[in-house]
């Protein structure tokens, strides 16, 4: 018999406890038990005992084996952290257990190895970590965005077959315009490429009887708009071409989000009968949740308009939206419709200069954003191969620093596929982890983006961490794991296999491995000097856009709209009498300085507009007249909102229907129309001038306003007093002393004490107002310049990290310097010099790739070219600061060398 | 007398509570093995305080997951891989607080036992 090995004991104990355990018992439990075994067995022998008995003796140990078992619990209890640390050690799997697929290709020796190295190096690992949780995290944040609103297709059957058709209007350079019934109604006879065309216009209406009044946004539409979104009803059914005249239209369909806030998702909702804007609606059905426009709408009517409009031909008001055949394309679609309105250009002089103009609906939501995200999609990648950049630059200083390790390795007989696939499966060990973190930093990221984008996103469009988004994080990882581990495994397997034929060898990188590193480091800096800059740009674009002299002052202009349901307030006179009273009130509000009314005041592009004509100038050629804006404001406007007029004067409570119809037009067109001639006093009136409507005197000249998209010229403005045309629904804008918003709760009792049936809608700041227009660009600067900063903190690392590890192996060579005399500044500006050259290469490759990558912002950018001197050099000194900076702190530590301490042997 | 008294099932109580303390006992003089360990119990109590062995390990474990003692492979060319446990800061502390208790107890009883009335 021959002695018992501890392997044996091991052996002995794992069957011994494993039934009483339920399962093979904690290794590194069995290994202590062994160990004790095998020590109370040699004892025993020292002993003098015989063989038979020492092993009996030992034995007995294991048979009370019930302690053991509770020792064996104990030990499972341990935390999660060490059990790991301890599967790291975890010796190879027992003979004849064939273990798993992981087992077998060896895996699971890897990762155990991998974890054991990174247990081992704590520091190095949790940066390690962090930068590819930044990296993946950033990347599936903003493709969980980009996905959720370019790559999902829209929520209706064959959605790629639905388009708009937009008037092209040449006249005023608007490639989406909208257009009038009469073209609608030919352009949907005449075409071939459509099964069905459909025309809608965006209304609101004031919901009221049942609860609180309440404004809701809801659309008008003809009754096949509902073939052209592909849905039917849940509940219910549609209306028919039978409802689109007036008189037939009183129904009206419902959309799932209101059916459930409003009517609780009643069923029997069908058949009810709703007030909206004052005349009773049927509702005869109710859309499925899908159906989201257009955006925000939550009813749908039918469009039912006058004869006199179905004819009006000069009217614009109508968006339209088709689903063509199967097997037409939009280029096709496009030719066609373009045909149609050239022959009616040809056939109607007054629709000279209009074509049509074919958008596939999705283009049409993305349209706004789509180049926006396409570039942080593009810096996220960026952001990620500089993290990659940096992490290769890490592990080459890492695995130079095993280097002994790895040469013995190859001199146990390791291959070089074998390291490679070691420092590989390191990589992808961190990537594993910095991936789960970065999934979580997405999930924070994606909520505060969408937060930041305000409406700059479409609406509907479902925005959140998915399956789709991990995968895509998986896919990253994996990715970067391989860029970031290959190229430190091919050069430290290579210097291992080199290594193991010498003897010793002194410890640090070959020159190949420093010449890599300043590789590395000038393509980070070079990525993110390209960042730098775009954040640049688009800072100045949304700076500039927010100082930009909109000729009136955002400060303290609460506003709010009213609507007046046409059965209540038939007259003119109900009306004017209304706002009066309404005007009145407010302004013996405390708190209110002034207030006054219009009828838009940051309207985007579709405001109120028509063609006019102006006294003793030749009427243009139909083709070339243009259509003004024109508002209606009431004595008191440009006062409220602090405009200044140029010439003239504003509005009085003399402009009422008794008194001569008066305007004020701005700059812009009293410069277009009577160049170098005095406006006041010039006549002007709508349409062509032939009709018998009255002359209107121009009585001022205000400054231009910047009223929506500053990135718009500015167009000739006509304002027309509210007194002496009596719109129904008007915006109330009010200037308070202190905090607008606290005022409105007055407002609102005011209103209700005049007509309790009114909701009060809208209700905003003009400083909320001008700052929505500012989303985009607020949200593109933000986000660009964050991802900037974390590429310029990763390439600060990178330098930082990469110099001081070559000041750490030049402590030798610089002690020398300084025995032969060199002055502690000379070995400074030594150090400096060499390792702030990669990162100027980088700058200035970095300028290079911007010009030419910076193009892409092209329309996102306002006030400033994207080749601008400014922002470039301001980068380029500040990256050169971060550099020097970086390269400081090692540099001045190599100078601190003690020459005698340097120069003692090892 | 007393022991005889209180033995067999008052000495295994007094046993477990007061193991913990003889494991930081012998820990502080230095690391040792769990076999050690148990040796050295053994030995310092002239064969009257034996452990079984699981019960020691089982205590060992808890007072490592407790961090009163923190256990380390070690492999030494020639010799078999063992785990060493040492005391912990925390279990110094505890020890010296045990320390204390356990003199006040002592005194008390030797108070009662050693005067008759």
């Amino acid at each position: 018999m021959t002695l018992m090995t501890t392997a044996q004991w091991a052996a002995r104990a794992r069957e011994r406890l494993a039934p009483l355990l339920g399962g093979p018992p904690d290794p590194e439990f069995v290994d202590e038990v062994a160990a004790h075994l095998a020590q109370a067995y040699e004892e025993a022998r020292r002993d003098g005992r015989s063989e038979a008995e020492s092993r009996q003796a030992a034995l007995r140990l294991l048979e009370e084996s019930s302690p053991w078992i509770e020792a064996a619990r104990e030990r499972a209890r341990r935390p999660l952290a060490r059990r790991v640390q301890e599967w790291t050690r975890q010796e190879s799997p027992p003979p004849g257990d064939r273990g798993g697929f992981v087992q077998r290709l060896g895996l699971a020796r890897d990762i155990r190895h991998a974890l054991r190295m990174l247990l081992r190096a704590p520091a190095f690992s949790l940066i390690a970590i962090m930068t590819f949780a930044v990296g993946i995290g950033a990347n599936a944040a903003v493709f969980s965005v980009v996905d959720g609103v370019l790559l999902r297709p829209l929520p209706y059957p064959d959605a790629d077959r639905i388009t708009m058709v937009w008037l092209d209007n040449r006249r005023e350079q608007i490639k989406e315009d909208i257009t009038s019934y009469p073209n609608y109604r030919d352009w949907r006879d005449q075409n071939t490429s459509y099964q069905h065309l459909a025309g809608y216009s965006e209304s609101a209406f004031a919901l009221t009887g049942a609860g609180e009044p309440e404004r809701l946004f809801g659309a008008q539409v003809t009754a096949n708009f509902f073939d052209v979104m592909g849905l039917t009803p849940m509940i219910g059914r549609l209306f028919t071409t039978a409802n689109e005249t007036e008189g037939q239209d009183a129904v009206v369909v419902i959309s799932h989000g209101l059916w459930q806030r409003r009517f609780g998702g009643a069923a029997d909702v069908v058949g009810k009968t709703i007030t909206l804007s004052t005349r009773a609606h049927e509702i005869i059905g109710v859309m499925p949740p899908e159906l989201k426009w257009p955006e925000r709408a939550e009813l749908w009517k039918p469009l039912a308009p006058s004869q006199q409009v179905r004819e009006a031909r000069g009217s614009f008001w109508l968006p339209v939206v088709g689903r063509l055949k199967p097997g037409i394309g939009v280029a096709s679609a496009q030719t066609e419709m373009a045909g149609i309105s050239t022959r009616l250009e040809q056939a109607y002089p007054g629709n000279r200069g209009y074509g049509a103009n074919v958008v596939a609906l999705r283009d049409q939501m993305v349209g706004g954003v789509e180049r926006a995200l396409k570039v942080l999609m593009g810096a996220v990648a960026f952001v990620l191969l500089i993290a990659c950049a940096n992490l290769a630059n890490l592990m080459l200083g890492r695995t130079s620093a095993r280097r002994r390790e790895l040469a013995i390795r190859t001199a146990l007989g390791a291959g070089r596929a074998r390291l490679i696939r070691q420092i590989v499966t390191e990589a992808l060990v961190l990537a594993v982890f910095g991936g789960t973190a970065g999934v979580l930093l997405a999930i924070w990221a994606t909520k505060s983006f969408v937060a930041l984008a305000g409406n700059t996103l479409p609406a509907g469009a479902t925005i959140g961490l998915d399956a789709r988004v991990v995968l895509f994080a998986v896919a990253v990882a994996t990715l970067a794991a391989l860029l970031s581990g290959l190229l430190p495994a091919l050069h430290a397997s290579r210097a291992a296999v080199s290594d193991s034929l010498r003897e010793g060898g002194r410890q640090g990188g070959p020159a190949g491995s420093r010449r890599t590193r300043n590789v590395l480091v000038a393509a980070e800096v070079a990525l993110a000097l390209v960042l730098l800059t775009g954040a640049g740009l688009l800072m100045r674009t949304f700076w500039g856009m927010q100082h930009v002299d909109r000729g009136f002052a955002v400060d303290r202009v609460a506003m709010a709209t009213v609507s007046l349901p046409g059965p209540s307030y038939r007259t003119p006179d109900l009306i004017r009498a209304f706002y009066n009273r309404f005007l009145e009130r407010v302004r013996a509000v405390p708190g209110v300085e002034s207030a006054s009314l219009t009828t838009g005041v940051l309207l985007p592009l579709l405001a109120n507009s028509g063609t006019f004509a102006f006294e003793g100038k030749p009427l243009p050629p139909p083709d070339q007249r243009l259509e003004y804006p024109i508002e209606f404001v009431s004595p008191g406007f440009f006062e409220t909102i602090g405009a200044r007029m140029v010439a003239g004067r504003s509005f009085t409570e003399q402009d009422n229907e008794r008194g001569t119809p008066a305007a004020i037009v701005n700059e812009t067109l009293a410069r277009s129309i009577w160049p170098g001639e005095d406006p006041i006093g010039k006549r002007l009136k709508p349409g062509d001038g032939t009709d018998n409507r009255p002359w209107v005197t121009v009585v001022g000249v205000v400054r231009d306003l910047r009223r929506a998209d500053v990135k718009r010229p500015i167009r000739g403005e006509i304002y027309a007093c509210t007194l002496q045309t009596t719109p129904r629904t008007q915006t109330l804008l009010l200037r308070a002393a202190g905090d607008p918003a606290a005022v409105m709760s007055s407002v609102r009792r005011e209103l209700q004490a005049i007509d309790p049936q009114l909701p009060l809608f809208r209700v905003t700041t003009l400083g909320a107002q001008v700052s929505d227009t500012l989303n985009q660009p607020r949200f593109q600067a933000t986000l660009l310049g964050g991802f900037a900063a974390i590429a310029l903190l990763l390439a600060t690392i990178g330098i930082y990290g990469v110099t001081s590890h070559a000041v750490g192996q030049r402590t030798q060579e610089v002690g020398i310097r300084m025995a032969m005399g060199a002055r502690r500044s000379d070995v400074r500006w030594l150090i400096l010099r060499q390792h702030v050259t990669p990162a100027v290469v980088g700058i200035a490759i970095g300028i290079a790739g911007a010009f030419v990558l910076n193009r892409f912002l092209g329309s996102l950018l306002y006030g400033v070219g994207a080749v601008d001197p400014l922002t470039y050099a301001l980068v380029t000194v500040g990256v050169v600061g971060v550099a020097v900076a970086a390269c400081w702190i090692p540099a001045s530590r190599a100078m601190r060398v003690d020459p005698l301490v340097a120069l003692r042997p090892e | 007398m007393l022991l005889t008294y209180m033995a067999p099932d008052a000495l295994t109580e007094l046993k477990k509570g007061s193991a913990v303390t003889l494991v930081l006992a012998v820990l502080e003089d230095g690391t040792r093995h769990g076999y050690d360990l148990a040796k050295e119990i053994d030995r310092r109590s002239a064969g009257r305080l034996i452990f079984h062995v699981a019960t020691l390990y089982t205590t060992l474990y808890r007072m490592e997951h407790d961090g009163l003692i923190a256990g380390r492979w070690v492999e030494k060319a020639g010799h078999r891989r063992r785990r060493f446990y040492r005391i912990t800061p925390p279990g110094r502390r505890h020890l010296a607080a045990a320390r204390r208790t356990w003199q006040d107890f002592v005194s008390a009883i030797d108070g009662v036992v050693l005067k008759p009335a």
